[in-house]
C-alpha cells in the first residue's frame, strides 16, 4: 500500500512521519512543518523571544496572557506534575541553568566554559502556577523558570498525530527523535536503541498502538566544575538523579505520558521504578536498562507489544 | 464403644485422605496449566504466554499474547509475576560495551525504520 512519508528537522532532532492511506502529501506536510515552526517559537526556553522565555522573565503575581498552545501544554504539564507528586516538575528551568544547562545541548556539549551557579531549590506545589483558562493567562506564584523539555517532544507527537487523523490518516507513526506514537491495524517493528550506540538495537518489538518514549542518563550529561550532571533532574529535589537505571523506555496511551514516565523511571532505583509505575500508572509499561547490564521488563508490556526480540 | 472408637478413626483418616487427594488434584491441574509452551529451535528460545482466547475477532487480537525471543548466547532470562529480567551473559557476548550491556548479534534482528531512543 502506498504511504505518505516525510521527515523534517524540528526541536533539534529529526521528526519522521508516515501514514496511510495516501492523502494530499504537500498540504499536510506544509501544515505540520508550519506547526513545528510555531511550536518552537512558542515553547523553547533556548529562544530568547519565545513565549516561554518571555513568561520566564515576567514577574510573579501578575496576570500574564500567553499563547493558547503554551497554555495548553502548561495545563498538561501541571496535570502531570500533580499526578506524579512533582517527580515530573516543569519548574526546573532555573535548576537546570544553575547546573550549567543554559543553551541547547549541542552547544553545551561543545562548550569549554560550563559553570554552575549556587541555587536553592524550593519544592513547588500545584498552586505554583495559577491557570486562567477563560483568558489563556497564568499567574506565577514563584519566581522560577519553567522548562518543558520533559514533555515537549511527546506532546508534539500527540498533536501531530491528531492533525494526521483529522486529515484521514487512519494508521501511521510519528517519531520525534525517539518519542513516538503508533496507531492503526498494522503492526510495526520498532527498535530500542542501545544506551551507548543509538544506531544499534538492544531490543526490537512489534507494536500496533501506543505511545513510546525513551530517556537515558548517559547522553545528555555534562561536566560542571569537574562534576558530571545529566538533564533528568528529580523534580522533588532539583538534583540530577543517581541510581542504577541508565535507560528507561515507557509505553503508554499517548506519547506525552510516555515521555514523562520515561524520565521519572530514570529518577527511581530499578527496585522502586516498576512498583511505582504499577501503582500510579497501571495502564503503562516499561523496559529498564540497568548499569550492570540487566534489562528489566514489566509484565504489563504484553498490553502494548506482541513480540519482543533481544 | 470399641466399635465407635474404630469408626471415628476410620472416618477421620478417610476425611484426611480425601482432602489430601483433593489438594493433589488441584496442584496437578495447576502444574499442567503452567507447564508452558516452550518451543526451542537451534539458536533461540521462544516463550509464548497465552491467555484464554476471547470471543470476537477484535478481542482475539487484543488478547495478552506476547512472544519473547532471546539469544541464548547473550542472555539468561528469568520470569517473575511482575517482571521479566534479562541478564547479560558477559562471558559469552561479543561487542560488550563499557557498562556490560551486550550488543546482541545483528542477525537476530532485522533493520527497522523507526527506533525509540534517548533524545
Amino acid at each position: 500500500m502506498l504511504r505518505n512519508t516525510f521527515e523534517l528537522k524540528a526541536m533539534d532532532t529529526i521528526v519522521r512521519i508516515e501514514g496511510t492511506p495516501v492523502v494530499d502529501n504537500d498540504q499536510w506536510a506544509q501544515e505540520i512543518m508550519g506547526w513545528f515552526d510555531d511550536y518552537e517559537n512558542i515553547c523553547s526556553r533556548f529562544r530568547l523571544t519565545s513565549e516561554l522565555s518571555k513568561l520566564n522573565q515576567a514577574p510573579s503575581d501578575s496576570v500574564i496572557v500567553i499563547h493558547p498552545t503554551l497554555f495548553e501544554i502548561l495545563q498538561k504539564a501541571m496535570h502531570y506534575a500533580v499526578e506524579t507528586d512533582f517527580y515530573f516538575n516543569p519548574f526546573i528551568g532555573t535548576a537546570l541553568k544553575a547546573l550549567g544547562y543554559r543553551t541547547t545541548f549541542n552547544e553545551l556539549r561543545n562548550s569549554e566554559n560550563v559553570y554552575s551557579d549556587s541555587y536553592s531549590f524550593d519544592m513547588q506545589r500545584d498552586e505554583s502556577l495559577v491557570l486562567i483558562p477563560e483568558i489563556t493567562a497564568v499567574i506565577k506564584k514563584m519566581n522560577i523558570e519553567i522548562d518543558l523539555g520533559g514533555i515537549a517532544k511527546g506532546w508534539s507527537v500527540d498533536k501531530v498525530k491528531s492533525m494526521l487523523l483529522s486529515q484521514g490518516i487512519e494508521e501511521g507513526i510519528v517519531n520525534a527523535g525517539g518519542d513516538l506514537f503508533v496507531w492503526g491495524d498494522t503492526e510495526r517493528t520498532i527498535g530500542l536503541s542501545h544506551p551507548e550506540d543509538i544506531e544499534k538495537d538492544i531490543i526490537q518489538f512489534n507494536i500496533r498502538n501506543g505511545g513510546v518514549a525513551t530517556s537515558n542518563t548517559i547522553y545528555r550529561s555534562w561536566l560542571t566544575d569537574g562534576k558530571r550532571f545529566h538533564h533528568i533532574l528529580d523534580g522533588r529535589t532539583g538534583q540530577s538523579s543517581s541510581n542504577d537505571v541508565v535507560q528507561a523506555t515507557a509505553f503508554s496511551i499517548n506519547a506525552t505520558e510516555a515521555d514523562i514516565l520515561a524520565k521519572i523511571l530514570c529518577m527511581l532505583p530499578s527496585q522502586e521504578a516498576i512498583p511505582w509505575l504499577e501503582k500510579y500508572f497501571p495502564h503503562a509499561s516499561c523496559i529498564l536498562i540497568k548499569n550492570d547490564g540487566k534489562v528489566v521488563i514489566s509484565q504489563s508490556i504484553k498490553t502494548y507489544i506482541s513480540r519482543l526480540v533481544m | 464403644m470399641k466399635q465407635n472408637k474404630w469408626l471415628k478413626w476410620i472416618v477421620g483418616i478417610g476425611g484426611i485422605s480425601t482432602f489430601t487427594l483433593f489438594l493433589q488434584t488441584i496442584e496437578a491441574t495447576n502444574q499442567s496449566d503452567s507447564a508452558g509452551d516452550y518451543a526451542v529451535n537451534h539458536s533461540l528460545k521462544v516463550l509464548n504466554q497465552e491467555r484464554t482466547p476471547l470471543a470476537t475477532k477484535t478481542e482475539l487480537r487484543e488478547q495478552q499474547l506476547m512472544t519473547l525471543d532471546w539469544s541464548e548466547a547473550d542472555w539468561d532470562v528469568e520470569f517473575t509475576n511482575d517482571v521479566i529480567i534479562a541478564i547479560p551473559r558477559a562471558e559469552q557476548s561479543t561487542n560488550k560495551v563499557s557498562n556490560n550491556i551486550p550488543q546482541t548479534k545483528q542477525p537476530v534482528k532485522s533493520p527497522v525504520e523507526d527506533r525509540t531512543r534517548r533524545s
